[in-house]
């Protein structure tokens, strides 16, 4: 608000008797001033983190630091992909979360994401003479949403490898089972629980609505005649915070 | 505010002076007018409409490509790096042993510091309270493969030289290491790596380092081989993407 000016129902005439026409003008310019209480009314650091409504414990709730938490995860079903182009993790429900109240990123405001997804087995594509299925023995996965009801691709992809000596290309040092970073030739490593995130700053001038984000997953593009290599994904966890 | 008690009381019957009555209702607005405090506002009233819209700053994007936003009870900084691989390979000038190397040097030397940097580094004025945040880094780790000629009669087979070479990723918070990934083996991976600390009111510099070891391949022959040659690829270093992130909490 602005400050509260006319502080004296009787300036000009000190000591004379007030009438009941000044004083109610002064009431009447305080019950209009303190409605709108404004930051120029208060101490410095006045307001406290316990004067915020944000002590309530449903995650869901809109709350003043953030909009809301919110995960979806599951732990019983496999699936296995060899898309090259970015597909949906679909099984057990898929690895999504769609918002029960869309987020409303203002200006400046953040969503943050956390995700893993656990690769339980690999397979080898099919070699095609000289084309060799794991030139390309990489997988990748990568949150999408859908910013103002657009889908696409809102970070980085987040690349991982089957072998050791990931991007090798020749056949005799591909079958090489000497390291135990090999996921496909494994001598110790079985399962990879591949964990990444980000925050995702509205950078625009203008509000940007989310109503879902998901986590999508590839395989490289196999080289010539060559098939892609096969992932089997298991559990997955995603979370994500809209943060003001 | 301060508590306030009325100085000229107004007695039943009585009359009422405009001093009197101007001195009572100054002090009052007095505090309305700025003296407001933590005993006026009910707890757990407020909503995020009262709240400020955050500050976006850009201060350091020239620099290390950071990209602040500060919030009413936190901030967030982000800065990213999307460019082209950097190759780094055993002779760099960067590797000197099993030493600490900035991500940021390794992409300042390949790119030059206007357009290479970005997630490697991120400076933001802090406020006390706690900074937690993740290094997020796509490489590969890459073995290094060879033809070695051992034995009597000599015989040639091919191996992956590096194998047992490790590699090791750190946060660093003003020069102090705040979380490490430990040994990682050859491998490509895009590693996420949490850090957690508290935080001074002051400047702060997060940064990632790596540690790692690179076999020469001159020196690489070893007891019984004859012949050793990276004919085919060397041990090496790629660096993909990079995203170092943090939100820190105020006190």
């Amino acid at each position: 608000m602005s400050l509260i000016t006319t502080a004296k129902a009787n300036a000009a005439v000190p000591g004379e008797t007030i009438s009941s026409v000044k004083v109610n003008a002064v009431y009447a310019e305080v019950a209009t001033a303190t409605a709108a209480l404004g930051p120029e009314n208060t101490r410095t650091e006045s307001i406290s983190r316990r004067h915020l409504v944000d002590l309530g414990t449903n995650p869901l709730d809109i709350k003043p630091t953030f909009h809301q938490i919110q995960t979806t995860f599951q732990s019983a079903t496999t699936l296995t992909y060899n898309n090259t182009a970015y597909a949906d993790i679909s099984h057990g429900g898929g690895c999504i979360i769609n918002f029960v109240v869309p987020v409303v990123l203002r200006p400046g405001e953040v969503l943050r994401l956390q995700a893993n997804v656990n690769m339980t087995a690999c397979t080898k594509g099919v070699d095609s003479g000289a084309d060799l299925a794991l030139s390309r023995d990489n997988y990748y996965f990568r949150f999408y949403g859908d910013p103002n009801g657009v889908s696409s691709a809102i970070s980085p992809e987040f690349g991982y490898s089957l072998l050791s000596n990931s991007g090798s290309t020749v056949a005799a040092y591909q079958s090489i089972n000497q390291s135990y970073s090999d996921k496909i030739q494994f001598q110790l490593v079985v399962q990879q629980r591949e964990g990444f995130s980000y925050v995702y700053i509205n950078k625009t001038g203008a509000n940007i609505t989310f109503t879902n984000v998901r986590v999508k997953v590839r395989v490289d593009v196999p080289v010539g005649a060559a098939t892609a290599n096969t992932i089997s994904l298991k559990e997955f966890r995603i979370v994500a915070i809209g943060a003001r | 505010m301060a508590r306030f008690y009325d100085t000229r009381q107004i007695l039943n019957g009585g009359q009422v002076k405009s001093d009197d009555w101007n001195a009572e209702i100054a002090a009052s607005l007095s505090e309305i007018n700025g003296q407001l405090d933590q005993h006026q506002l009910p707890l757990n009233s407020f909503t995020d409409t009262k709240l400020v819209q955050p500050t976006v700053s850009t201060q350091y994007i020239n620099y290390d490509g950071t990209y602040s936003t500060y919030m009413a009870t936190q901030s967030y900084h982000q800065s990213e790096w999307l460019g082209d691989d950097i190759t780094m390979l055993y002779d760099d000038n960067l590797y000197n042993g099993f030493y600490w190397i900035k991500l940021q040097d390794l992409q300042v030397q390949a790119l030059g510091i206007t357009t290479g940097t970005g997630g490697g580094q991120v400076t933001f004025t802090s406020q006390e309270g706690m900074i937690s945040g993740c290094a997020v880094i796509d490489w590969n780790w890459f073995t290094g493969e060879a033809q070695v000629t051992l034995g009597d009669p000599p015989t040639t087979t091919k191996k992956l030289y590096g194998r047992d070479s490790v590699i090791e990723w750190g946060v660093f918070v003003d020069d102090v290491l705040v979380s490490k990934s430990g040994f990682i083996w050859p491998k490509r991976l895009t590693l996420n790596l949490p850090f957690n600390l508290p935080s001074p009111s002051k400047p702060v510099r997060v940064d990632v380092r790596f540690r790692i070891q690179f076999v020469d391949p001159n020196a690489a022959a070893g007891p019984g081989v004859s012949s050793f040659s990276v004919i085919d690829a060397n041990q090496s270093l790629k660096l993909i993407g990079a995203i170092l992130w943090l939100r820190n909490e105020y006190r």
